[in-house]
């Protein structure tokens, strides 16, 4: 798992940057195209506030530091285009917590020839499903275990480059990413954990979207990410070249959706599978391998009304803990309209060692600001 | 060499030449249009007639609030030379996240194959109060103002400057086309008015399900006087759908409108209960089997009014 030099990642970005700067000097922009409603704010960004409160109760009180009450995270967005030819996006994610953070600040080329995007700033890696959601536009109160274990408490996110195509001459949707960041410091025990400035992440990903009929779609994805190996940073034994151990990742995800067009907002169900392994290098002895997924189902019932459940299943990252922990989680959503949730959970898991963990959740999301892309 | 260099570039030369000559000869350009709406997309298709290809990402059975952004619509986008939207955020929770994806710098906002159809339409219910608590899905005004025939008229001058900006030797025959349409549209017109009159339709108070309506209603001279969802996107709340019923029976209500895309049963309840004809009419071209174009769309509400109000009067 050797990691290309430092010299081509230099020079990869460099294009991309001069090929999005090449792009975005002769292309012409219309003055008499693309006249907008007079009632559009044209000079200022689109703010919008999302608020996650969450209440909780259980067995996870019992432990120091936690709490029956939380403002878990209130995100801001700013977006805007910044030209013709590429927009940006940041989101602060404020919580008592972690103070105010930048989630992601990113400006992206969107007028590249041949069917590409590229992205530069801070950004969710593109690893799967999960890792992209912003938290509070999650269906879960909490995080997927695998999710939690491997990719840390705030999701897999550092500064790089990102780049987007689209795959021509293919008779249906498929796109392939391949971003390169700093290998980020991940909260908890989790895959990743940088070494030195120039133990970088590589993260690819391949999808693929079928329509199987108008009310029905599937999307498959592949995910692969090579970072900076986090078990041996923790390790007494550092290695002479501490930042020469790798880890990798490798990820799968279906999703299936179902809504029929006629009837949009009444009814609808998705179902997600992902499943991911990582693999890591050690000091001394063979490389370990550890995997877990996780599953779960949406159903809209009625229009305002979403029942669904999860399961889970994650081996423990530390190689001095084999076990696997699985568990479960089931919730009841109530959708008073498009910009507020209110959501029951229940989740219940069973650790490695025997031990059984029982949390309710009381979730609640609003947002304001303009009105934003339906999730897909 | 240098010799051949020079020969390199008269042949180069010539061939760039061959290459204008045949394209100026070609007068016909087939430019790929999208649009967001079928109805869009039925008026597109007027005035670009063979010249242009025209597709519509939504159904015309579809709530055109709530269209799901599928990335196989993607593939339309990528290649399309023109983009037509309603605008005035009907399509605000799908079409932006499709236009930043599909890789075509010329159908985003701003670029030459953008077009807001709403361009020079006097938009009703616009009168800058946007808050949430008046729901949330028309912030920019009532953006169904292709419901009033004499708005399609807009639409097709604005699709029509588009097609010409991108294919200036076709201008005559799109602006040919352009005017047959106008003389067919205000003819029916003229047809649709007098046949509103010959219902009782003219002065008639109405109840509508969605805030769609208003643009037909000032057209055909209705009068909407309530809606079984007054907060668009918000479900209408008990209180509110007694409220209606007995408003209904004290105005003499004559019509209780439905689009197609809501659930029928709410409607029908308050219908019966105030004793009131309910009809589902087709708000899209394609929403119903007789309604395959925009002037046809027209035709097929009133042959469907018709038969509600007892049918034959016309
Ligand atoms: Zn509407």
């Amino acid at each position: 798992m050797r990691a290309p030099t430092r010299a081509a990642v230099a020079v990869g970005a460099l294009l991309l940057w001069g090929a999005a700067a090449a792009t975005g000097a002769q292309a012409q922009p219309s003055a008499s195209g693309g006249s907008l409603p007079s009632g559009t704010n044209l000079l200022n960004p689109a703010i919008s506030a999302i608020g996650w409160f969450q209440a909780q109760g259980g067995d996870v009180l019992d432990q120091v530091g936690t709490s029956a009450f939380a403002l878990r995270e209130a995100e801001i967005g700013l977006q805007a285009n910044v030209d013709p030819y590429s927009r940006a996006d940041f989101f602060l994610s404020v919580s008592p917590e972690e103070g105010i953070d930048l989630e992601e600040g990113t400006v992206t080329f969107l007028a590249l020839p041949a069917g590409l995007t590229a992205k530069l700033g801070k950004f969710r890696g593109n690893f799967g499903k999960f890792n992209r959601t912003h938290p509070p536009e999650t269906p879960f109160a909490d995080r997927p275990l695998v999710a939690e274990r491997f990719l840390g408490e705030e999701g897999l996110s550092a500064e790089g480059v990102s780049a987007s195509w689209l795959l021509p001459g293919l008779p249906f949707y498929a796109n392939f990413d391949a971003e390169i960041t700093n290998t980020p410091d991940l909260e908890g025990a989790t895959a990743f954990a940088p070494h030195r400035g120039k133990d970088l992440l590589y993260l690819a990903r391949l999808s693929a979207y079928f329509d199987l009929s108008e009310a029905t779609n599937v999307t498959i994805g592949s995910s692969y990410a090579n970072g900076a190996n986090g078990a041996a940073a923790d390790s007494l034994s550092l290695p002479p070249d501490p930042g020469a151990l790798r880890a990798s990742l490798i990820g799968a995800d279906l999703t299936v959706r179902w809504k029929n067009p006629r009837r949009a907002i009444y009814r609808s169900l998705i179902a997600q599978l992902e499943w991911m392994q990582r693999r890591a290098d050690l000091t001394a002895g063979p490389e370990i391998t550890r995997s877990g997924g996780y599953a779960w189902v949406d159903l809209q019932f009625a229009r305002r009304w979403h029942v669904g459940g999860r399961y889970d299943w994650s081996d423990a990252l530390d190689p001095t803990e084999p076990e696997r922990a699985t568990g479960g989680l089931g919730f009841l959503t109530f959708v008073p309209s498009e910009f507020a949730s209110l959501s029951g959970q229940l989740r219940r898991q069973t650790l490695g060692n025997g031990d059984t963990d029982t949390v309710f959740y009381l979730k609640t999301t609003f947002n304001i600001g303009p009105h934003g892309q339906h999730p897909f | 060499m240098r010799d051949r260099t020079k020969r390199l570039a008269r042949a180069a030369a010539a061939a760039v030449l061959a290459l204008g000559c045949f394209g100026a000869a070609n007068a016909e350009t087939t430019l790929s249009v999208i649009t967001t709406t079928p109805d869009l997309a039925s008026i597109a298709r007027e005035i670009g007639g063979d010249h242009i290809t025209v597709e519509s990402l939504a159904k015309g059975y579809q709530d055109p609030h709530f269209v799901d952004a599928k990335p196989s619509y993607l593939l339309k986008l990528r290649k399309a030379d023109l983009f037509i939207e309603v605008g005035r955020d009907l399509e605000v929770g799908w079409a932006p996240g499709l236009l930043n994806n599909a890789r075509n710098a010329r159908i985003r906002p701003g670029g030459p194959g953008f077009v807001d159809a709403s361009t020079g339409v006097s938009i009703l219910e616009a009168d800058g109060r946007v808050g949430r608590e008046a729901g949330d899905v028309h912030p920019l005004g009532n953006p169904h103002y292709w419901l009033n025939p004499e708005n399609g008229l807009t639409i097709a001058a604005n699709v029509r400057d588009a097609l010409e900006r991108l294919a200036p030797t076709d201008a005559p025959y799109f602006r040919e086309r352009y005017a047959a349409f106008e003389s067919r549209l205000k003819a029916a017109m003229e047809r649709w008015k007098k046949e509103a009159v010959a219902l009782g339709l003219t002065g008639m108070k109405v109840v509508t399900y969605h805030r769609s309506w208003p643009y037909f209603a000032a057209a055909f001279g209705l009068d909407v006087v309530d809606y079984v969802e007054p907060r668009p996107g918000v479900p209408p709340a008990p209180r509110h759908v007694q409220q209606l019923i007995d408003l209904m029976k004290a105005q003499k209500v004559g019509l209780l409108i439905v689009e197609p895309y809501f659930d029928p049963k709410l409607p029908a309840r308050i219908a019966q209960s105030a004793g009131v004809a309910m009809v589902v009419l087709p708000p899209s071209v394609g929403a119903s089997p007789a309604a395959t174009g925009y002037l046809d769309l027209f035709d097929a509400q009133f042959a469907i009014i018709r038969k509600a109000l007892g049918g034959g009067k016309s």
